[in-house]
């Protein structure tokens, strides 16, 4: 009997991420023991996440440009870290990242600064490279259910707020629910299988079995809880509301790009062939979740629960890409979710700037003569509500651009009509929050805190990439003409054919 | 790939000059936390316009040294968006048409940013209130200039939101007021409306053109014809039967953006209340160039609209509409901005009379022209406006020709140049676009067009002397000691006016039409430059007719005239009469017609209520009451006992229900 | 019928007919956990018959043992009263369940025979300690590292949210 040749540095990025959870477990102890300060032990714990996570960063960068395909154990392949794994997994490492920089000034603001949370951070992470790679069943569900589990726990963290609590018992309870009905997907396409494995799905899976359909069709639904995709969107904005707001953009950025590149990958390398049969079911749920996500954005005046049907509305607006089933379709997803971390991670990392006092700053009246205060902060944020409203210039433009146009391609123009209309709504409820900031004055002139280091670091590179990118979303000049996004996000998708 | 022109560096230096200024602004403010000294702000915003416009002559001068008639200079920076079906350079072009705009865009924007030194002197906020107004300005003429130089519909569009974006930056700028946020917030959601038909339009485009699909002007062209043939299905109860042609659809959409940005029915309410913001700015993006972009828009899709007849009539017949309706409503306004705002909309309608009836240069002439009387207008009563202390209302002025005489003097310019007397500005263009009415043979009802035209020409001069006598004729209706301080502005007010009146006076010999400029051996300077760019309409009208029509639009423009002279000064007690005699009417014509409340109370309010009612209590369960307020209340409850019970709150099983039945539903479909 | 099928039907009957007893009763809480673990045998003895006898051991280690001794140790230190849980109030909720419930089941019996696949040929040392041994460790060694790590993230999530301290 052989030993298994196993290819260690697939699981490069993964392991950093989980092993380092591990480290900052036993460095809290460590620190706990040594030193009584609780912010350097915070810093400490968030420099080292930070540092785990740069080296799966490092890793996943080395892979995408070298561009072959590593297989953890290719006898029996259920893990690839390859192109478009690698883009993924620098694109969530890079935005958990930036949320331990952000991290480092929020969460003592708020009181929450144990150790425990990079731990959880890492964790999750690392649940979402090995969704993002998995390449069966098996490990696609423990990539979710590493990913979702720490989340759970995280959306409670602040354990004295009522509604924290109330979010992180929400999550878990329908999560479990999404995660049940995806695990009796899984169940009924191995039945009809009798594999996990991509490859041998795609191989095996009989056209026009019904058990093989239902399978599939609950395997998306898991997935649509994900994404928070309409009709299974209601649980996105209770949750975020009641988290943490550094726990709620986590949530909100990391694993939409986690669950829209698994389910990319699942749909092309698993279920290829059928796959075409779908595009009715995303056009509907695009379609749906567009006009949900932006009407009810419209009347919020919680801006946590804002940002929440926000991300609704994108969420729709990736369906789309979806609809198409085509390659364009898929390119134009994963440049989406590109722009759609840093817009969204900008706008959240204002928000925690602007939380002090073991308060979260998450009303709208909260903004009321920002301007005026904090002018950079302001200027900011009216910088990435425009690129999420999508006006040209910004990345956010480009995007929806693309993803129309993808649609436009494929003849579903009605759909990118509705797209349309979706961003013109959306310009609503994005300019009230500049008109708050720059026309409204504050009830109170409570003196605001100055933000940290780590909060500029992430606002800065958040601002540069959307202005970059909606300048120059496929070529550049000068020093930076090595930066080709659309390209990588391209290539990443055509490798999975 | 279509030769589309000569290549050169110079044209990116015309918008990014103002980007500059407004950058150094912006960054100046964030940095410092405070304002910089005024006279560095005053160089640097007013020297990036000038220096815009000089490079904007320079390179006027080397096109008209180009040989050919579509001659035409490019610049591509670099390819902003591509690699796939569809790219886009971010590139400039500059035609005889953008050279126009270009012309109008930075000479009456540095004339207005001149003015505005001294309008916005006594701003003395404290967080870099001037600094900031010259920023928005300065971004907003990048923006306009890089919508008409744009070439590519993209770029178009990039400047075409930048240019909202800034107006309603500047409608609010005088924030502490919520109704100028409401303002503000009003022109940008209208707009918005516009810009889904201007989107919906670009994909349409690209859908019908296929493998050919392309956004650059020059190429769009060269392929329109492929699917100038083409017909869709539409609904039958549309005008026109059940099947359109594609080109009609696409020119349709383009036009609702061009409503949306334009004002024209039904998208015009947004203008009036933007006059909430500064007076410049009125001038400037509500009078002379935003405005003016959705006529600009038409005429560079000129060959899309020449394949478009359906579309190119609904052009014409609503801005002979809007040019009608808005006359109406300008009779009775006493704010002296609104008056301008809606004589604003009834001219802008004009412009899309010519522009429907194949008159593109017409059109053009006619955004010239009134850019330059408009802006005087504006400017003009912005002096007025200082002078009384930010007052507006006409019914508080009055006789202010004593204190005023220059400013006065220069009104009585732009009045005569808009009301169309000869031989100022405004008779010319006005008289090209009547007539491009009256022969548009191709418009259903085009005489019907010219007389509304015609109408609206005695409509607009009635208003126009109304405001003028109102303002500055008769007994002053302000208080003692608001009149004790009426005087005169500064030079950099009065300087720009006076620069504006030559305009207006002079401005109508550079489109000479021919009849008037065989007699005085002038050609058509405009006409000729545009030849080669926007398709001319052929004209089946004898010299005899010309002059009767010229002399019906005198006639109407020395009625209007003489009937606000009897009612303004000769026998002023009239007005009174007449509003008591026909009250209902004239209350409908004071409340403009109720149609804002109108659109309140079909548009807006059911949407809100859908919103809150519908989907919000029905599909969001009642969150903020239900979950928030008694499930706070519950939560403390289920700390003190358990979390379990905390979960039989009812919310989270209505979500499971509805994930269940979702998933049903999805499975089922997925079986059919 | 052979000896083993009789006992899979009559032991997968009582795994149906205790978890719906174990659900359906919401007034006693320690007999709704006793149901639990009848359903845990059952299902241990339903593996039995499927020759999956390490499966089998570790269901009535696991579950039956240490799972359920936990839920009666939650149970008695909350001091659950037979009243706390009211009954659900509403009927139509009830109603709704039970048609979709019904529905389901009544789909899944109708698709399933005409759609599984014929059943393959088991390898002769299928559920051996040896086998699972080597799938365990060789085969999916990597998804049984992860969950070790899922074991991780769910023991510090229990201890984030039960610890005392709150600073």
């Amino acid at each position: 009997m052989n030993a298994p040749q196993l290819d260690m540095a697939a699981i490069a990025p993964l392991a950093f991420a989980a092993f380092g959870a591990l480290f900052v477990l036993l460095g809290e102890v460590w620190l706990t023991r040594r030193r009584t300060n609780e912010h350097f032990i915070n810093a400490a714990l968030s420099v080292l996440s930070i540092s785990f996570l740069g080296l799966s960063v490092y890793c996943a960068g080395a892979a995408f440009s070298d561009g072959t395909t590593r297989v953890f154990d290719p006898a029996n392949p259920m893990l690839s870290l390859d192109r478009f794994a690698a883009y993924s997994i620098a694109l969530i490492g890079i935005a958990s990242l930036l949320i331990c920089f952000a991290s480092i000034s929020y969460l003592p603001q708020v009181g929450i600064n144990h150790g425990e949370y990079y731990a959880l951070l890492l964790l999750s992470t690392a649940g979402m490279f090995l969704l993002v790679g998995a390449t069966d069943l098996m490990a696609l569900f423990l990539g979710l259910e590493l990913m979702s589990i720490p989340l759970y726990v995280m959306a409670g963290f602040d354990r004295r707020n009522l509604r924290s609590n109330e979010s992180a018992f929400k999550y878990f309870l329908v999560g479990s629910f999404a995660s049940a009905i995806l695990l009796y997907g899984i169940a009924l396409v191995y039945g009809v299988t009798g594999s996990l494995g991509f490859d041998a799905i795609r191989a095996g899976f009989p056209p026009g079995n019904p058990i093989g359909i239902v399978g599939l069709g609950l395997l998306v639904v898991g997935f649509a809880f994900k994404v928070a995709s309409a009709p299974f969107h209601q649980w996105a904005p209770d949750v975020y509301e009641g988290a943490p707001t550094s726990v709620t953009a986590y949530m909100a950025i990391t694993v939409k790009v986690a669950a829209f590149a698994a389910l990319l990958r699942l749909l092309t390398q698993a279920f290829g062939p059928v796959t075409a049969s779908l595009s009715d079911l995303f056009w509907v749920l695009a379609a749906l979740t567009i006009v949900v996500g932006n009407v009810m954005a419209v009347i919020q005046t919680n801006l946590k629960r804002l940002l929440a049907y926000s991300s609704i509305a994108h969420a729709g607006y990736l369906l789309i890409g979806f609809a198409t089933g085509t390659v364009e379709g898929y390119g134009a997803v994963l440049f989406y979710l590109l722009v759609y971390v840093f817009t969204n991670l900008g706008a959240f990392a204002v928000l925690m700037a602007l939380a002090q006092g073991g308060r979260d700053c998450d009303t709208l009246d909260d903004l009321a003569g920002l301007a005026r205060q904090r002018p950079g902060l302001a200027a900011l944020l009216t910088l990435f509500a425009l690129s999420l409203a999508g006006i040209p210039g910004t990345a956010g433009f480009v995007a929806k651009f693309f993803v129309f146009e993808s649609a436009v391609a494929s003849g579903q123009t009605v759909l990118a009509i509705i797209g349309v209309l979706g961003s013109v709504v959306s310009f609503y409820y994005y300019l009230r929050l500049p008109v708050q900031m720059y026309m409204s004055e504050a009830a109170t002139e409570t003196p605001r805190r100055h933000a940290a280091t780590g909060e500029l670091l992430v606002l800065a590179v958040c601002a540069v990439v959307v202005l970059f990118l909606g300048f120059f979303p496929s070529h550049a000049p000068g020093v930076l003409g090595a930066v080709r996004a659309l390209e990588w996000a391209r290539s990443s998708v055509a490798m999975l054919y | 790939m279509v030769e589309s022109g000569t290549a050169t560096d110079l044209l990116r230096w015309i918008p990014l000059l103002p980007l500059l200024g407004a950058l150094v602004h912006g960054v100046g403010l964030g940095l410092l936390r405070r304002e910089m000294a005024r006279p560095l702000v005053i160089a640097i915003s007013c020297g990036a316009p000038i220096a815009a416009f000089a490079v904007t002559c320079v390179a006027f001068a080397r096109l008209l040294g180009l040989p050919g008639e579509q001659r035409a200079l490019v610049d591509s920076v670099y390819n902003w968006i591509g690699s796939g079906r569809v790219s886009a350079d971010l590139a400039f072009s500059f035609d005889a048409l953008t050279a126009v705009m270009c012309l109008v865009v930075t000479g009456v924007g540095s004339l207005i940013h001149v003015y505005s030194i001294g309008y916005m002197d006594d701003d003395h906020r404290d967080d870099g209130g001037f600094q900031r107004f010259f920023a928005y300005l300065n971004l907003f003429l990048c923006a306009m200039l890089l919508l008409v130089l744009g070439d590519n519909l993209l770029v178009l569009f990039l400047g075409w939101e930048g240019v909202g974006l800034c107006s309603y930056l500047l409608i609010g700028f005088w924030y502490g007021d919520r109704w100028n946020a409401y303002c503000g917030m009003k022109a940008f959601v209208v707009n918005r409306i516009g810009d889904f038909g201007f989107l919906v339009g670009i994909f349409l485009l690209l859908w019908s053109l296929g493998d050919a699909a392309t956004l650059n002007f020059a190429e769009l062209r060269a392929v329109l014809p492929r699917i100038a043939e083409q017909t869709v299905s539409v609904p039958a109860w549309l005008p026109g039967g059940a099947e359109w042609k594609l080109t009609t659809l696409i020119g349709l959409c383009f036009f609702l953006g061009a409503c949306g940005k334009s004002a024209q029915i039904p998208l015009y309410t947004w203008l009036p209340d933007a006059m909430a913001g500064p007076t410049p700015v009125s001038a400037l993006i509500h009078a002379a160039t935003m405005v003016t972009a959705g006529v600009y828009m038409v005429c560079r899709l000129s060959f899309l609209y020449e394949t478009a007849p359906g579309a190119a009539a609904t052009i014409a017949w609503t801005g002979g509409a809007t040019a009608l309706f808005a006359a109406t409503m300008a009779i009775a306004q006493t704010d002296i901005k609104k008056v301008l705002a809606y004589s604003t909309v009834s001219q802008l309608g004009y412009m899309f009379v010519a522009a429907g009836c194949g008159a593109y240069s017409a059109a053009i002439f006619h955004v010239g022209t009134h850019a330059f009387f408009k802006a005087l207008l504006f400017l003009g009563s912005g002096a007025v406006i200082l002078a009384m202390h930010h007052e507006q209302d006409t019914d508080r002025m009055g006789g202010l020709r004593r204190w005023l005489p220059v400013t006065h003097a220069v009104f009585l310019v732009a009045v005569l140049a808009i009301a169309g007397f000869p031989p100022f500005s405004g008779f010319f263009s006005k008289d090209e676009v009547l007539l491009s009415a009256y022969a548009a043979h191709q418009i259903p009802g085009h005489q019907a067009l010219w007389a509304i035209g015609l109408v609206t020409a005695a409509i607009t001069a009635f208003y126009m002397w109304r405001l003028h006598f109102r303002t500055f004729f008769g007994e002053c209706r302000a208080d003692a000691e608001t009149q004790r301080h009426i005087h005169e502005p500064g030079w950099t007010v009065l300087g720009p006016l006076v620069v504006l009146a030559v305009l207006s006076a002079v401005g109508g010999f550079f489109g000479l039409p021919a009849i008037w400029g065989e007699k005085i051996g002038l050609p058509n300077a405009l006409g000729e430059l545009l030849h080669g760019v926007l398709p001319q309409p052929e004209h089946h009208v004898s010299h005899a007719t010309e002059y009767a029509l010229a002399g019906a639009a005198i006639g109407a423009a020395t009625l209007g005239t003489l009937v606000a002279a009897w009612m303004y000064v000769w026998s002023p007690g009239v007005p009174a009469a007449i509003r008591s005699a026909t009250g209902a009417l004239s209350r409908l014509v004071e409340n403009k017609y109720y149609v804002d409340e109108i659109y309140d109370a079909l548009i807006v309010r059911p949407l809100v209520a859908i919103s809150d009612r519908v989907l919000f209590r029905v599909v969001d369960a009642g969150v903020i009451d239900g979950a928030l307020v008694n499930g706070t209340a519950l939560g403390v409850r289920a700390f003190a006992g358990n979390l379990l019970k905390y979960a039989q709150s009812g919310l989270t099983q209505g979500y499971l229900v509805t994930m269940v039945v979702g998933t049903l539903v999805i499975v089922a479909w997925m079986l059919r | 019928m052979s000896a083993p099928a009789v006992f899979f039907y009559l032991f997968g009957a009582a795994a149906v007919v205790s978890a719906l007893a174990m659900v359906l009763n919401v007034r006693n809480t320690v007999a709704a956990a006793m149901s639990l673990v009848v359903t845990m045998i059952s299902l241990a003895v339903v593996y039995v018959t499927l020759e999956a006898h390490l499966v089998a051991a570790l269901q009535i280690l696991v579950y039956a043992g240490a799972i359920v001794v936990v839920f009666l140790f939650v149970v008695m230190l909350l001091n659950l009263r037979r009243d706390t849980f009211a009954p659900s109030r509403q009927l139509l909720t009830k109603g709704a369940g039970v048609v979709l419930a019904l529905g389901v089941a009544g789909a899944f019996l109708q698709l399933v025979p005409q759609a599984l696949p014929t059943v393959q040929e088991i390898p002769p040392d299928f559920g051996s300690y040896a086998a699972v041994g080597r799938t365990l460790y060789r085969d999916f060694v990597l998804p049984f590292e992860v969950t070790s790590f899922l074991l991780l993230a769910a023991i510090v999530g229990a201890v984030v949210l039960a610890k005392r301290r709150l600073d």
